[in-house]
């Protein structure tokens, strides 16, 4: 951890809201948009963002710094969503459970689309259609994907941040871009 | 011809994140089966696709309130861990 950040955290655990605002200044960005791809919607993710930060700030004297402030902040973050999906009883599904998805398995399909011009995010079909499957892929791998496709955030951070193994955060990773691709198959398949 | 032994493999390395996208690169070339090699082409391009999905800015509004609603909450304040040994 840098020191300039150990010295932000020093200065927040004993009430220095300025300090904090330094933190979520360097934070916000990320975790918004890890809630905003987890929830697919402004409003609750913004309400999830709210949520997350006041908690840290409460229990920031919980943080021991035994791990990165950042992994600690993405797990509230994370475990935030989780609470509030729990109280809505929103259909959960298991995180053993296989892949039935039209794309969690390898179809034998015709066309190579890697090639076609418009596989590029400067086409705003695409990438809405991008959007729109996150929105759809299975809730257990949707974390797993944002923190490491669009995050770039390391494998074994993933894990300690979802509390889950390594093995389990690659196969999640796997199956997540078999569906992105599987999403990305049809929409070509129609242009 | 690459040998189907050797195309599952990869397709293991590649399903236990094992395998890099350069490393894809080098067996694709290999790769003369025509599904396989649309296979690798379209999840390598999906991987970098979504590589450069571009991060939405947090509203400044929702900034402000944060800021806010720290400012007049009170934090918790840490156990005593004598306590807990009693």
């Amino acid at each position: 951890m840098e020191l300039l950040e150990r010295n932000l955290i020093d200065k927040a655990k004993r009430g220095d809201s300025r300090a904090f605002e330094e933190l979520l200044k360097k934070y916000e960005t990320k975790i918004f948009n890890l809630l905003l791809r987890m929830t697919g919607n402004k409003t609750e993710a913004a309400d999830l963002f709210q949520e997350t930060f006041i908690s840290a700030w409460k229990n920031l004297a919980k943080f021991r710094g035994e791990a990165n402030f950042s992994t600690w902040l993405y797990r509230i973050a994370v475990n935030t969503v989780f609470m509030r999906h729990r109280k809505k009883k929103l259909k959960t599904v298991s995180m053993d459970a296989p892949t039935k998805t039209e794309s969690g398995e390898i179809k034998r399909e015709r066309g190579d689309w890697s090639t076609n011009p418009l596989a590029t995010l400067q086409n705003d079909e695409l990438r809405r259609k991008l959007e729109k499957s996150l929105k759809k892929m299975p809730e257990p791998y949707r974390p797993v994907f944002v923190l490491s496709d669009m995050q770039g955030i390391p494998n074994e951070e993933i894990g300690k941040i979802l509390k889950i193994t390594l093995p389990n955060v690659k196969s999640r990773l796997h199956r997540a871009r078999l569906f992105m691709r599987g999403q990305l198959s049809d929409y070509f398949k129609t242009q | 011809m690459i040998d189907p032994n050797r195309i599952f493999d990869l397709m293991e390395r590649l399903m236990n994140e094992d395998l890099s996208l350069e490393g894809m690169e080098r067996f694709q070339r290999e790769i003369e089966d025509e599904f396989f090699r649309q296979f690798f082409n379209t999840f390598k391009k999906t991987v970098e696709l979504c590589h450069c999905i571009e991060e939405e800015e947090v509203p400044e509004m929702l900034h402000i309130r944060v800021v806010e609603i720290i400012c007049r909450t009170p934090q918790q304040k840490p156990r005593n861990p004598r306590r807990r040994k009693k």
